[in-house]
């Protein structure tokens, strides 16, 4: 067994956030864009979040569903629910600016039809995500953490994501668009949010029932990164 | 009182812990489960699982990227030094 050498991980942090502003201001002057920059930082940053948390998508379910441990489902509805209100803010504003453009018109959020092709994708992406052992977020924090298996998730999602783009005009024209449900249209923005919340603070107790103590959250890691 | 040994590197989720699951159904009280595992998530989930389910666990950074957990049925502590279990 390596004996415990270098730095400790404190020490690794603060090389990291001291090289951050050189490797931010590369970016900008090789992009010659400010905006890539700072996606790049915004980009960097959840990704340590995602690590550090072992937060991850399918995860959640898997854990809630074969184990009866609600944990991460807890963090992915506290989630939504915090997504629902920055979605709120974005589109109410957003949704309220009269456009030509049909893109610009529409609420900003990528709501997109509904119908039985939205069931079959969900089932072939999550039936991917079993076999990766990951979703599409932890695919490429596992790619950081040095697993070679994300490769190969990775090269899926990208012939898929591809795939898809091109394929759902196709969809649209020879399968049908199904309808478009958008909750703020159908019921307007405070009973939407209500509703919302409701659902999700229903799910939140529901998940947290009979819960008792967590594990301690911390692991040595001084070694493992 | 028997150890169990059981590799988990290089697995996908979920099957590290249902493997763990499966393998603890021998563990009698003190006997010793040591698990090697590759994702520090499945470090977490098995700690997760272990704390619900009445197991006393220790956990000890083995090399770069993998993790040593000994798990055992009952008591307060694991009382080993995981990183001592012989390979």
């Amino acid at each position: 067994m390596p004996e415990r050498t270098g730095s400790g991980p404190l020490a690794r942090y603060a090389v990291a956030i001291a090289l951050l502003p050189g490797a931010f201001a590369a970016i900008w002057a090789a992009a010659g864009s400010f905006q890539l920059a700072a996606v790049w930082v915004i980009g960097l940053s959840t990704g340590f979040a995602v690590q550090r948390s072992r937060f991850c998508f399918v995860g959640a379910f898997q854990d809630a569903y074969l184990f009866g441990l609600n944990r991460l489902a807890s963090a992915v509805v506290a989630l939504t629910a915090l997504a629902s209100v920055g979605f709120a803010v974005v589109q109410s504003v957003r949704g309220g600016v009269a456009s030509a453009d049909l893109m610009a018109a529409l609420p900003p959020g990528n709501i997109f039809p509904v119908g039985l092709h939205t069931a079959v994708g969900g089932l072939l992406f999550g039936l991917g995500m079993a076999l990766a052992g990951s979703c599409a977020l932890t695919t490429l924090t596992r790619i950081g953490e040095g697993a070679a298996v994300g490769l190969f998730a990775l090269g899926g999602l990208v012939l898929g994501g591809a795939a898809g783009r091109r394929l759902t005009a196709w969809w649209t024209a020879h399968v049908g668009a199904g309808a478009v449900v958008h909750l703020p249209t159908a019921v307007g923005w405070p009973l939407a949010l209500v509703i919302q919340g409701t659902v999700l603070g229903a799910a939140l107790y529901w998940l947290n029932r009979g819960r008792v103590g967590d594990s301690d959250l911390r692991i040595d890691e001084s070694r493992g990164d | 009182m028997p150890e169990y040994r059981l590799d988990t590197v290089g697995d996908v989720c979920p099957v590290p812990l249902l493997r763990v699951q499966k393998e603890a159904r021998r563990l009698g009280p003190g006997d010793l489960l040591v698990v090697d595992i590759g994702q520090p998530r499945t470090v977490r989930n098995i700690l997760d699982w272990a704390a619900k389910n009445g197991y006393a666990t220790e956990v000890a950074p083995e090399a770069h990227g993998t993790w040593r957990l000994g798990l055992r049925l009952g008591g307060t502590g694991v009382a080993m030094d995981v990183g001592k279990a012989g390979r």
